[in-house]
Order: C-alpha cells, then sequence, then structure tokens
C-alpha cells in the first residue's frame, strides 16, 4: 500500500495549474506524468497507473540533439539530470504531435528530498521559436 | 486499540462557552493499546488533561505530526516529562537544516518558554521521522508517511492487529486541484488512510470558506468526504476545526452529514471527551 511520495504528488499538482509544458519522472527516471501543455505538444500521454522508461520516450519523440545527431542513452536529458543528480540545459529536436520538427530548450532538475534522496525528475520543455 | 479525544480544536485554543461540546482544546489524541501501551498523537492544549490523568506507566511515546503550535503548545505542560524514571520518547519531522531536537527547542527554551529540552526529569528520547517508513511500540504499529500542509508534516497510522487508525489533523490534499486525483497513488495520504477503521483527519473549513485559505494546509469538508470515499475507511471522524466555528455552526455543518446514508462510511465529528474502541470487528462507541 505505497502511495507516491510527497514531493511528487506536489509537483504534479503544480504542473497542473501551469500553462508550461512539464514532464514528470520518478526517482528512476521513469514518465509518470504528462501536464496538458506537454501533452498537447508533443503528443505524449501517461495514464495514471503507467509509466514510460526513459528509452521509450526518447523513441516516441525521436528525440535528436539540436544538430540533428542521435542522442546517446546517457546524454538523454533525463537521464544526465538523473546521473549527474543537476540541473540539465539541452537543445533538442523531436516530432511534434502534428508529425512536424520542433526545436525545444530542455530544462531538468532533479526533485531532492528533505533527507537528500533524488525522488523525481521534472522537465520543463521550451520551444524555441525561431527554428524549423 | 482505545482512542479518547483530548484535543480536537485547529490552530488556536478556544475554550469558552459556544466551544463547551466540540472542545476548545488544540489537537492530541490519546491511543490506548489492549496490553496498556500508550500513544500520545500531538501534544496541542489537550494534552495538559492528559498528562494529568496518567498513573502507572513507565515509557510513554509521543507523536508529533509537525511543530505548528497548536501541535505542540502543551508539550512544556505534560506532567510525565519531569517525572525521574519515566522514559518518554518524542517522535517527530526533522527539517532539512535542523533535526528535531534543535526545532523543539526553539519553542522550549527562553524567552518562549522557561524550561529548556535538557532540563525535563523523565528519561526523554528524540526521535527524527522523515527517513522512516515505520516503527513498532509494543504491540501498536506505526506507520509514517509525509502529507500535504506547509513545512515537514506527516500522518501517522497505528495498527493492532486487523484494526487500524489513521490520524492526518492537518492536511490539504487538495492544494491546486478541483476535485482529489482519480488514481488514488497521486492522492497525499491515502496510504496511510487506505481501508482504515477510524480517520481522524482535517476538516477545517466549510466548502465555502476554502478558496480564501487555498494553501494554509487544510481540507473543506468536500474534501475530507472525498478522501474518505477514495480510503475506503470505515468511520470519518473530522477534526482540527477552524477557531471561529462556534458548537452550534458545527452542529448545523456536520449534522447534514451525519444523516447522510448514502455514504460508505459513518461521520462522527470530532468532540473533546470522545473514546473509540477498535478491534478487528470495527469500530464501537463515539
Ligand atoms: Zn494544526
Ligand atoms: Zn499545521
Amino acid at each position: 500500500m505505497h502511495g507516491r511520495g510527497i514531493e511528487l504528488i506536489l509537483m504534479r499538482q503544480l504542473a497542473s495549474c501551469l500553462s508550461m509544458p512539464i514532464l514528470l519522472s520518478d526517482g528512476r527516471g521513469e514518465l509518470v506524468y504528462v501536464n496538458e501543455p506537454a501533452e498537447q505538444l508533443l503528443g505524449i500521454t501517461v495514464g495514471d497507473s503507467d509509466t514510460l522508461s526513459m528509452q521509450e520516450l526518447a523513441d516516441q519523440l525521436s528525440m535528436r540533439g539540436g544538430n540533428g545527431a542521435p542522442l546517446s542513452h546517457d546524454e538523454l536529458p533525463n537521464r544526465a539530470a538523473l546521473l549527474s543528480g543537476r540541473v540539465v540545459q539541452r537543445r533538442v529536436q523531436v516530432r511534434a504531435s502534428d508529425g512536424r520538427n520542433l526545436w525545444l530548450d530542455a530544462t531538468v532538475f532533479p526533485l531532492i528530498s528533505p533527507v537528500g534522496e533524488s525522488v523525481g525528475i521534472v522537465s520543463l520543455y521550451w520551444e524555441v521559436p525561431d527554428e524549423g | 486499540m482505545r482512542v479518547r479525544l483530548w484535543g480536537t480544536r485547529g490552530s488556536l485554543a478556544t475554550p469558552g462557552g459556544d466551544t463547551m461540546r466540540y472542545g476548545g482544546n488544540t489537537s492530541c489524541v490519546e491511543v490506548r493499546a489492549e496490553d496498556g501501551t500508550t500513544l500520545v498523537l500531538d501534544a496541542g492544549t489537550g494534552i495538559y488533561r492528559l498528562g494529568q490523568g496518567l498513573s502507572d506507566f513507565d515509557r510513554l511515546d509521543i507523536l508529533l505530526t509537525h511543530l505548528h503550535m497548536d501541535h505542540i503548545q502543551g508539550l512544556g505542560f505534560f506532567e510525565p516529562l519531569f517525572e525521574p524514571g519515566v522514559e518518554v520518547h518524542v517522535w517527530g519531522p526533522e527539517s532539512s537544516t535542523l533535526d528535531l531536537r534543535g526545532r523543539l527547542s526553539r519553542y522550549l527554551s527562553p524567552p518562549l518558554f522557561p524550561v529548556r529540552l535538557r532540563d525535563f526529569r523523565c528519561s526523554l528520547t528524540l526521535h527524527d521521522v522523515m527517513r522512516l517508513e515505520g516503527f513498532r511500540i509494543g504491540p501498536l504499529e506505526v506507520a509514517i508517511a509525509p502529507v500535504i500542509h506547509p513545512g515537514p508534516t506527516v500522518g501517522y497510522r497505528i495498527s493492532e492487529g486487523a484494526a487500524a487508525l489513521a490520524y492526518i489533523p492537518d492536511h490539504e490534499p487538495a492544494l491546486g486541484l478541483d476535485r482529489l486525483p482519480q488514481n488514488p497513488n497521486w492522492m497525499s495520504g491515502w496510504a496511510l488512510a487506505a481501508n482504515a477503521d477510524l480517520l481522524i483527519h482535517d476538516a477545517q473549513y466549510t466548502a465555502e470558506e476554502y478558496p480564501s485559505h487555498v494553501g494554509w494546509g487544510h481540507s473543506s469538508l468536500d474534501h475530507v468526504l472525498q478522501f474518505a470515499t477514495r480510503a475506503q475507511v470505515k468511520t470519518l471522524v473530522p477534526f482540527h476545526h477552524d477557531p471561529s466555528h462556534t458548537d452550534a455552526m458545527l452542529d448545523g455543518i456536520f449534522g447534514e452529514w451525519v444523516a447522510r446514508r448514502d455514504l460508505a462510511f459513518h461521520v462522527v465529528p470530532a468532540m473533546e471527551g470522545a473514546t473509540f474502541h477498535l478491534d478487528p470487528g470495527g469500530v464501537k462507541g463515539g
């Protein structure tokens, strides 16, 4: 009988009130929540009880580097934030829900609990207007 | 397991003629196992009278949900703390920068209080709980989880055999939402309350009062009903009454609930002095 940690729950509740596209992953990097603006932008959904691994997410989005080159597993922004425990900013290219190529500035940061554990990853995706 | 409410009021002690029945003392609940093992949930002003009536014990455990004043104000007036030879354990949340001792000392030291923690004559042990998922005290199994409320705050689930009490006196699970999440996994406090025989839960605001108090850390009556429904509890005890709610107002607010037949649980609004007996067969008393 384990619910989600309070940090993830609060972050999800905050993300659900914001107009910026936000993805939320758990402490292992599995995607657990996509807010509506992110759903609309990326065409990704995840059910309340579902998860999506980092690689599945990257595959679904056809995520590449800003220059179009493929990203290695460790270069995925979520993975990089999880490994480093720090903020990662990276320009990426993805395929949007309508099939267009989108350039996004990803800002990804870990959620560190009061006792110092990394309990989640927040990914913000800023659309780069002058690319594409 | 026997549960007795010594303080039911939220935020500020509110003694007076118009709070006599629901009670004016702040949060304090006594939990007594069948073998006499005694836990105290929160140390609001209600703990004063509890301490006067206790006898015949050599160990007591006080479980603090958080350190807001209405949950610790009575601590320095709890007589067992002054009795040599008594073992008192205080459990509560540390912050990311201070342990429980450091946080409690802010209050239990001059100028706010004349006596320091180290001057209590009992054998006092403090336990930080944020890294714990639970612990056992005699026959009582205690589960802990952080819940939504300003500052480090936890709720407790106390089980003896198959009987379970959930205690979440300060809680705003609906913060930022119109309705609680459909999936209980995403609902703050759910794992503590799931299938509990007795849920003692924050019910500070009416639906009309809540919108002007969003983020203050408390629930509207609607939210509590949704929470108790999702958690499938057997009996809900609305608790932490707002200081402005008189007995007459609380009668009006809760009268309708108590009479409702469409709820899957009983509603027994918290009144100071009320006792509940939990056994594997369910809840008696009220
Ligand atoms: Zn309170
Ligand atoms: Zn509080």
